[in-house]
């Protein structure tokens, strides 16, 4: 099967450079100080965090800054096999990248000698999860009320022979490769960058220019969704 | 099950309430909190329920697989349960924090389902001693606020019910192989028969000789003692489990049993509508978690 059809559109009817639809909740729960839901395409991602509270380990506690932890976890169903446990070296080592991009973005110092929580639930993958959990975090964050620097945004960018494609779906991802960028879209800077399979150095700076691309995209969607949460909760928004 | 910390005046508060026959949020003693199921919300799964009772929210979902029968019973196909408790609930669970907890739900629902009577299993049998269908009923405890067990079981009724397994042929045989073919048409589907399947009610006590069902997290605080009770749609008791430090009296104990076979049907027929309502809509929008 192709990926991108003589038409110039992929199987899901998109253009190269066309977002998936992102469907988004923020507080779902009221234990958890923020949660958010978030869906991009098929990809569906629940986050809560708690926080910020007393370290639990007082040798991890550190009096300068905060702590960030993430532990993120699969539902059995989420993809095509059933996964036998719901946290392995997978989602183990995505968590620590995931808490890597929140250091960067958390104000840590104003927060010294606390803990912040983010766990991240996946309910169905396909393709572009690690973006899902980070925009889903973010929107935790931000119920949360935990001071940010900025947002962050996370897309995924992947190559089909000559064409770079936006936010691509699992079977496009593993046709090509998956580059994912998670961004400070206001301050402009990548927090991380990650990518599997192999592409071409010729090709590369095209597929991250589209996948920074679709990060300010993620992110004009995202503000709208949080502004509109804003205006519906709290009176504070409204008078403008 | 997860820390709330209440003063003796509010315990006595909840406790008094009971007694004179009205609970804080306004319920009757064997009154439930609003319950919410949809089904069908995780696609890639055979079948998914998710199930919100107040604040408690449970995921179920279904996923077959082909495996091998157990030697004693050669042509009847499984079903095994695994309970995950999810961080987002309670930062308790982190890690193997929550694994006491899924352990007694999981044998809880296994034995729920141990009664032939209560799910033809016979249906997921394809090649009688050699190939059988697996149903791995997999259940994700979201955020939990009291009456976990009732929840569940009822999440993990109508997740069967919603389940759609695809019809297997058997198209020959290869070097004593058997090939299997899948049928092609996503809607040619086989469904499960869950007209016996059993739902659990939770009785706390919480006072010398009353019970309350579908207890909030400050009535567990209360009472110290519950059973938890296995009831069909026909009234018979599939299992019963006391849980917590705690005596019944024989009579109170009696009393919540036949309360229970009342209700439960009362439940079963309610559930049976709400899901056959749900059936016949047409183009179901899903709602799922938005």
């Amino acid at each position: 099967m192709e990926i991108i059809s003589p038409e110039g559109l992929r199987q899901d009817g998109r253009t190269p450079t066309c977002l998936r639809i992102i469907k988004c909740r923020l507080g779902l729960y009221d234990r958890p100080n923020g949660s958010a839901y978030i869906e991009m395409g098929n990809t569906k991602v629940l986050a809560a965090v708690y926080g910020p509270r007393e370290v639990r380990s007082k040798n991890k506690q550190n009096l300068d800054e905060c702590v960030i932890q993430c532990e993120m976890s699969r539902i059995a169903a989420c993809g095509g096999e059933r996964v036998r446990r719901a946290r392995d070296k997978r989602t183990r080592a995505l968590s620590h990248q995931i808490a890597g991009v929140f250091h960067a973005a958390i104000r840590k110092s104003k927060y010294p000698g606390s803990q912040i929580d983010i766990y991240v639930q996946v309910l169905q993958e396909d393709g572009g999860v690690m973006s899902a959990c980070v925009n889903a975090s973010t929107l935790a964050l931000i119920h949360a009320g935990v001071e940010l620097l900025d947002y962050v945004t996370s897309c995924t960018a992947s190559i089909n022979k000559q064409t770079a494609i936006l936010d691509a779906t699992n079977m496009e991802g593993q046709a090509g490769c998956e580059v994912t960028v998670s961004l400070l879209p206001n301050k402009g800077s990548i927090v991380s960058l990650d990518s599997s399979h192999t592409v071409h150095r010729d090709q590369f700076e095209a597929v991250m220019d589209l996948a920074t691309a679709g990060c300010q995209q993620v992110y004009q969607e995202l503000f709208s969704q949080v502004e509109a949460y804003l205006q519906d909760k709290h009176a504070i928004m409204s008078h403008r | 099950m997860v820390d709330i910390n209440l003063s003796d005046a509010e315990k006595c508060y909840i406790i008094d309430g009971v007694k004179l026959g009205i609970r804080v949020d306004g319920r009757d003693r064997l009154d439930y909190r609003h319950l919410e199921i949809e089904t069908g919300l995780v696609s890639t799964a055979n079948g998914s329920a998710r199930v919100r009772l107040d604040r408690t929210d449970v995921l179920i979902t279904v996923k077959m697989e082909m495996d091998r029968p157990s030697p004693d019973q050669p042509n009847q196909g499984r079903l095994r349960f695994f309970v995950n408790c999810s961080a987002n609930a309670a930062p308790e669970f982190e890690g193997r924090g929550g694994e006491d907890l899924a352990t007694t739900l999981s044998a809880m629902m296994d034995r729920l389902y141990s009664s032939p009577y209560t799910l033809d299993r016979s249906c997921l049998c394809v090649v009688p001693g050699k190939h059988v269908k697996v149903l791995y009923v997999d259940i994700e405890i979201l955020d939990c606020a009291g009456n976990l067990f009732d929840a569940v079981s009822i999440g993990v009724k109508a997740a069967l019910w919603a389940t759609h397994l695809p019809r297997i042929f058997v198209t020959g045989e290869d070097g004593g192989e058997l090939e299997f073919e899948v049928s092609d048409n996503p809607h040619d589907t086989e469904r499960i028969n869950v007209s016996n399947a059993p739902i659990l009610i939770t009785h706390l006590r919480i006072t010398e000789n009353l019970t309350i069902v579908d207890p909030t997290p400050e009535e567990e605080e209360c009472g110290p003692v519950q059973v938890v009770v296995g009831v069909t749609p026909s009234g018979l008791i599939t299992a019963l489990q006391q849980l917590g430090q705690g005596t019944f009296t024989t009579q109170t104990l009696s009393a919540a049993i036949k309360l229970t076979r009342e209700l439960g049907m009362k439940i079963h027929t309610h559930l049976t509508t709400k899901l056959r309502q749900e059936e016949s809509m047409q183009n179901r929008e899903i709602r799922g978690f938005l």
